[in-house]
C-alpha cells in the first residue's frame, strides 16, 4: 500500500511527576485523594487558592517524607506558628526533598 | 338709557364738606356707589370718583374734629374712628342687600340657559362694579375693616368680599332654594353635551366661576375655598356623572363586544378630562376621573377579564392595548391579566414542544432535533415578548409573568419528561452546532444573533450546571478538533456566559483557550527547534498539551503501539517538553490525536486524512496485502473491541476489503473521485455515551459543590441547626442548579465521616465545624 504519514496532529494532556504510577491513578475514581494538594485539597494540576493559572508559576513541592504539596501552599502553612516547621500530613520536621527531573 | 321701566334718575346730591354727618354723606356716597354698581357703562367721572373718594376718606378720619382735644378722649380716639368706619360699613352692606333683593325676582320665570345667561349676566355686572366700589373705600378698608379683624371680630370684609358675601346670601341662595335651580340648569346642559349636542361652555365656565368665588374660607375671609362649589355643584356633578356612565356602559354592553366598549370607555374617559380642562375648577380632576374609572372600568373589570384570552388567541393587538391602559388605571385591573397572561404563554410553550415530538411518545421525544426545539421554544417567547411590548408597554408585572412561564416550559414539557437535563442538553448541543465551521451561517452577524438567542433561553435554565458541562464537553471537541467557526463566536459565547453567570462558571472554558494557544506557541518553538538540529522535518507535527482538569475527556487506558514512522518525532518532543517544563509528564491521546497519509504508489497519489488509530492500521498493510484482526490488535496494540469500530468505516470506505470474517485486505483497486479523503468521521454512538458521561460528571460536581458549600457554611458559623444548614445551602446553590435534600444529607454524612463537621454534643441535629 505504501502510505507515508505526512501530518500528525497529537493531543496529550500533562501532569505533575509526584511519583505515583499513573496508571493506578487513573483507576481509582473514588479514592483520588492522593492526586489533590493535602492542604487545599486542590488537584496537582490545579493551582493553590492564591494562584490563577497552574502550570509552572504554581508548582509542587516535594518532602522527604514523600508528601507533595503545592509550593505555596506548603510555604503558608510552614509560616504559620503552629507547623512547627512540620509537614502537615505525618508531623515529621519538614525537608524538601531533590526532585531529579530525568528518572 | 332708553329703556323706560328705568326709574328716573335722582339728581345728584351735592359733595358734602369735611365734616358732614352720616346722612348728608351716605346720601351722597349712596348715590355714587349706585350709578357705578347699575349704571357703570354711563361711565363716572375722574372728578366725581375722586369727590365720592374723598368723601368716604373725610367721613372716616372726621373723629379727629369731632373728639375734641387729643389728651381729652386719650385711649378711646379709635373709638370715634371705629363708629364712623362700622356706620359707613353698615350701609354699604345694606345696601348691596337692598339692590340684589331688588333685582333677584327676575331670575323666578327663567330656567336652564335663560337663567344661566341671565346669572352670568347679573353676575359680570355686579362684580365689575363692586371692585370699583372696593376701590373707593380703600381707606375704609385699610384702616377700619383691618382692625377689626385684627381683633378678631368675625363676619367682618373688606369690601368686595362683602358684596360677595351678600350675593351668596342674597342671590345664590335664593335661586338655589328653588330645587337647585342653578346646578340643576348647569347638569342639565352638560348631560345635553355628553348626548353630543354642541352648548355653550363659557357659560357653564362662567357660572361656575362664579360659585368657586363665592367660597370664603371660614377663619380668615382674605382666603377663598371650594365650600360652595363643592356643595352646590361638585357633588351633584359626580353623582350625575355616576348614573350618567352607569346607565350607559350598561346598555352599551348589553347591546356591544368588550372590544367595541373599550373603545367607548377610552373615548369617555378623554372626554371627561377634556371637560375639566374647558369650563370645571381642575380640583374637580381626580374625584371625577376616579368616578369614571369605578363606573367605567371596575364596574365592568370582570366582563375584560373573560375577555381577555380571547383577545390573545386572536392576536387583537389595539384591543390588548386598549385593555391593558384601562385596567391600569385600576389597582387590582392588571394582576388577573398577569395570571391569565402566564397562563396562555406557559401553554403555547408547552404546545409548541408537544407539536415537535408528535404522538411519537418517551422514543420521538428523545429524538427531538436540538435546532428545532430551540426555534420552537424561542419563537413562543419572541411572540410573547411583543406582546408584552407592543401591548403591555413592557410593564414589569407581565414581564415577570413571560419570565415565570417561559422558565416553567423551557425546563419541563414533552420533550424533557421529568428530566431535568434535557432541555440544558438540548440547548448546549443547538450552540454546539452553531459553534462549529459546519453551521451554515453565512454571516458573523447571524451567528452572534443566534448565540443572542441561546442566552434568551439560557437566562430560563434551572440547571445551569447542565448545561456547562455539556458545553465544556462539546467545546473540548470542537477544540480539539479543529471545527470551531471562528475564535471571535467562541469568545464572544464565553463572554456571553460570563456576563450572566459571574467568573466561576467560565472558568474551565476560559483555561481552554488559553491551553490551545500555549499549546500553539509550543508547537512553533517545537518546529523551530528541529529545523535547526534536523533539517526540514519530514512530518508535519502539531501538539495540543492539554491541562488535565479543565478538559473533559479521559485518554483511554491502551498500551497504544507507537508507529515506527512517528516514533522519532514522538520522542524529539518528549525530550524537548522535558527540558522546557520539567516536573511534569505527558499522558498521549491516541484517541484523539489524528493524521494525514499520503499512498505514495496509489494513482492519484490520495490523501487520506486519518485517527491515528486508522493510520497505525493502514501503516501495517505497507508490509503486509492481508492481516487478520488478532494481528491487527498484536500489531497496533489497540484493544479488539476499540479498534473493531476502526476497521468498520475502513472497510465502508474501501480502502480496506473485507471478504473473509476477521481477515482484512489492502485493496489494490482503490478508486474515488476525490483526492482528499477523510476517513477520519466520528463515531455513530457517540452521543448516546456522552449524555451519560457528561450526566455523571455533573453528579459528581454536584456532589463536590455540596460539600465545598457546607464546609464553607459551617466555617463562618461554626456551629448550626440541620435545618438552617440545609436551607443555607439550598439557597447559595439554587443558582447553579436546585439540590436535593437527601443529596445535602448524604454530603453532611460524608462530612461527618471525614471530620470536616461534628455531631455537638449529645444532639442529632446540630454541627460544629472541626478547624
Ligand atoms: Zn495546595
Ligand atoms: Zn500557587
Ligand atoms: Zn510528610
Amino acid at each position: 500500500m505504501k502510505v507515508a504519514v505526512k501530518q500528525w496532529h497529537a493531543v496529550a494532556y500533562w501532569k505533575w511527576d509526584t511519583g505515583a504510577t499513573t496508571e493506578q491513578d487513573a483507576n481509582a475514581d473514588e479514592d483520588a485523594e492522593d492526586d489533590v494538594c493535602g492542604i487545599c485539597r486542590v488537584s496537582f494540576e490545579g493551582c493553590c487558592p492564591t494562584c490563577k493559572m497552574p502550570g509552572d508559576d504554581c508548582p509542587l513541592i516535594w518532602g522527604q517524607c514523600t508528601h507533595v504539596f503545592h509550593m505555596h501552599c506548603l510555604l503558608k502553612w510552614l509560616n504559620t506558628a503552629s507547623s512547627k516547621q512540620q509537614c502537615p500530613m505525618d508531623r515529621r520536621t519538614w525537608v524538601t526533598a531533590e526532585r531529579k527531573v530525568d528518572r | 338709557m332708553a329703556d323706560t321701566n328705568m326709574i328716573p334718575r335722582p339728581a345728584t346730591p351735592p359733595q358734602p364738606g369735611a365734616n358732614a354727618d352720616l346722612t348728608t354723606t351716605w346720601a351722597y356716597l349712596l348715590h355714587g356707589v349706585d350709578g357705578i354698581m347699575t349704571r357703570l357703562k354711563d361711565g363716572v367721572s375722574y372728578t366725581k370718583y375722586m369727590g365720592l373718594y374723598t368723601t368716604a376718606y373725610n367721613y372716616c378720619t372726621s373723629s379727629r374734629m369731632h373728639g375734641g382735644s387729643l389728651e381729652a378722649i386719650g385711649g378711646t380716639r379709635t373709638t370715634g374712628a371705629n363708629l364712623m368706619g362700622s356706620d359707613l360699613y353698615n350701609s354699604l352692606q345694606r345696601y348691596f342687600r337692598d339692590h340684589l333683593q331688588s333685582i333677584r325676582g327676575q331670575t323666578d320665570s327663567l330656567h336652564d340657559e335663560t337663567l344661566l345667561q341671565k346669572y352670568a349676566e347679573e353676575w359680570n355686572r355686579y362684580t365689575v362694579g363692586a371692585n370699583y366700589v372696593n376701590r373707593l373705600f380703600t381707606y375704609l378698608n385699610r384702616h377700619w375693616v383691618k382692625r377689626e379683624k385684627d381683633e378678631g371680630r368675625k363676619n367682618v370684609y373688606t369690601v368686595y368680599t362683602l358684596a360677595l358675601v351678600v350675593w351668596n346670601e342674597e342671590m345664590f341662595k335664593y335661586i338655589q332654594a328653588k330645587n337647585n335651580k342653578l346646578a340643576n340648569a348647569i347638569l342639565r346642559l352638560i348631560e345635553r353635551q355628553r348626548n353630543g349636542e354642541s352648548i355653550n361652555t363659557g357659560l357653564i365656565k362662567q357660572v361656575v366661576g362664579s360659585f368657586v368665588s363665592l367660597g370664603l374660607d371660614e377663619q380668615d375671609s382674605n382666603r377663598s375655598n371650594l365650600s360652595v362649589y363643592e356643595s352646590a355643584f361638585q357633588t351633584p356633578f359626580l353623582l350625575a356623572t355616576e348614573n350618567y356612565y352607569k346607565a350607559e356602559s350598561e346598555q352599551f354592553l348589553a347591546e356591544n363586544t368588550v372590544s367595541e366598549y373599550l373603545k367607548k370607555a377610552e373615548a369617555r374617559l378623554k372626554e371627561e378630562e377634556d371637560r375639566v380642562e374647558m369650563y370645571l375648577h381642575s380640583s374637580t380632576r381626580k374625584g371625577l376621573i376616579l368616578k369614571c374609572e369605578d363606573v367605567l372600568i371596575r364596574a365592568h373589570a370582570q366582563k375584560m377579564w373573560d375577555d381577555f384570552q380571547n383577545l390573545l388567541d386572536f392576536d387583537k393587538d389595539e384591543d390588548l392595548q386598549r385593555m391593558y391602559a384601562l385596567l391600569a388605571r385600576i389597582p387590582e385591573g392588571l394582576e388577573p391579566l398577569r395570571k391569565k397572561f402566564e397562563d396562555h404563554v406557559r401553554k403555547a410553550g408547552l404546545a409548541a414542544v408537544q407539536k415537535l415530538v408528535g404522538s411519537g411518545g418517551q422514543e420521538a421525544a428523545d429524538q427531538v432535533e436540538p435546532k428545532a426545539y430551540v426555534d420552537a421554544l424561542l419563537e413562543v417567547h419572541r411572540r410573547n415578548q411583543e406582546v408584552v411590548n407592543r401591548s403591555f408597554k413592557g410593564e414589569a408585572g407581565f414581564v415577570a409573568s413571560l419570565d415565570k412561564a417561559c422558565r416553567d416550559f423551557v425546563n419541563t414539557n414533552a420533550a424533557t419528561g421529568s428530566n431535568a437535563a434535557k432541555s440544558p442538553e438540548l440547548l448546549a448541543r443547538h450552540t454546539d452546532a452553531l459553534l462549529r465551521k459546519s453551521n451554515k451561517m453565512s454571516e458573523e452577524a447571524d451567528l452572534e444573533q443566534a448565540l443572542n438567542e441561546v442566552m434568551i433561553l439560557f437566562k430560563y435554565l434551572e440547571d445551569k450546571d447542565v448545561f456547562q458541562t455539556f458545553y465544556s464537553s462539546k467545546l473540548s471537541k470542537r477544540l480539539i478538533h479543529s471545527v470551531s467557526a471562528s475564535d471571535e463566536a467562541e469568545a464572544s459565547m464565553i463572554s456571553k456566559l460570563k456576563e450572566a453567570c459571574g467568573f466561576e462558571y467560565t472558568n474551565k472554558l476560559q483555561r481552554m483557550f488559553t491551553d490551545m494557544s500555549l499549546s500553539k506557541d509550543l508547537t512553533d518553538q517545537f518546529k523551530q527547534k528541529q529545523e535547526q538540529n534536523h533539517g526540514e522535518m519530514e512530518i508535519n507535527f502539531s501538539i495540543l498539551v492539554l491541562g488535565t482538569n479543565f478538559w473533559p475527556v479521559q485518554a483511554p487506558k491502551i498500551d497504544f503501539n507507537i508507529p515506527a514512522d512517528i516514533l522519532s518525532t514522538y520522542n524529539r518532543f518528549q525530550g524537548f517538553y522535558q527540558s522546557k517544563h520539567s516536573g511534569r509528564k505527558l499522558t498521549w491521546h491516541w484517541n484523539l490525536s489524528r493524521n494525514e497519509l499520503r499512498a505514495n504508489k496509489m494513482n492519484p497519489k490520495y490523501i487520506f486524512m486519518t485517527s491515528s488509530y486508522q493510520m497505525s492500521v493502514l501503516l501495517q498493510y505497507n508490509d503486509n496485502d492481508s492481516m487478520t484482526i488478532d494481528e491487527l490488535v498484536q500489531a497496533t496494540g489497540i484493544p479488539k473491541d476499540q479498534l473493531e469500530p476502526v476497521m468498520n468505516v475502513l472497510i465502508k470506505s474501501k480502502v480496506l476489503l473485507s471478504d473473509e470474517k476477521d481477515t482484512y485486505d489492502y485493496n489494490p483497486n482503490y478508486k474515488n473521485k476525490k483526492i482528499r479523503i477523510n476517513l477520519n468521521m466520528p463515531v455513530k454512538t457517540e452521543n448516546k455515551q456522552d449524555t451519560s458521561e457528561v450526566l455523571k460528571t455533573v453528579d459528581d460536581d454536584r456532589k463536590f459543590v455540596i460539600q465545598a458549600t457546607i464546609v464553607r457554611v459551617m466555617k463562618s458559623r461554626k456551629t448550626m441547626k440541620a435545618q438552617a444548614l440545609i436551607a443555607e445551602v439550598t439557597q447559595i446553590i439554587a443558582a447553579r442548579f436546585t439540590p436535593r435534600i437527601p443529596d445535602i444529607k448524604k454530603a453532611i454524612d460524608t462530612l461527618l465521616e471525614k471530620e470536616y463537621i461534628e455531631r455537638a454534643d449529645g444532639t442529632r441535629d446540630t454541627f460544629n465545624y472541626v478547624a
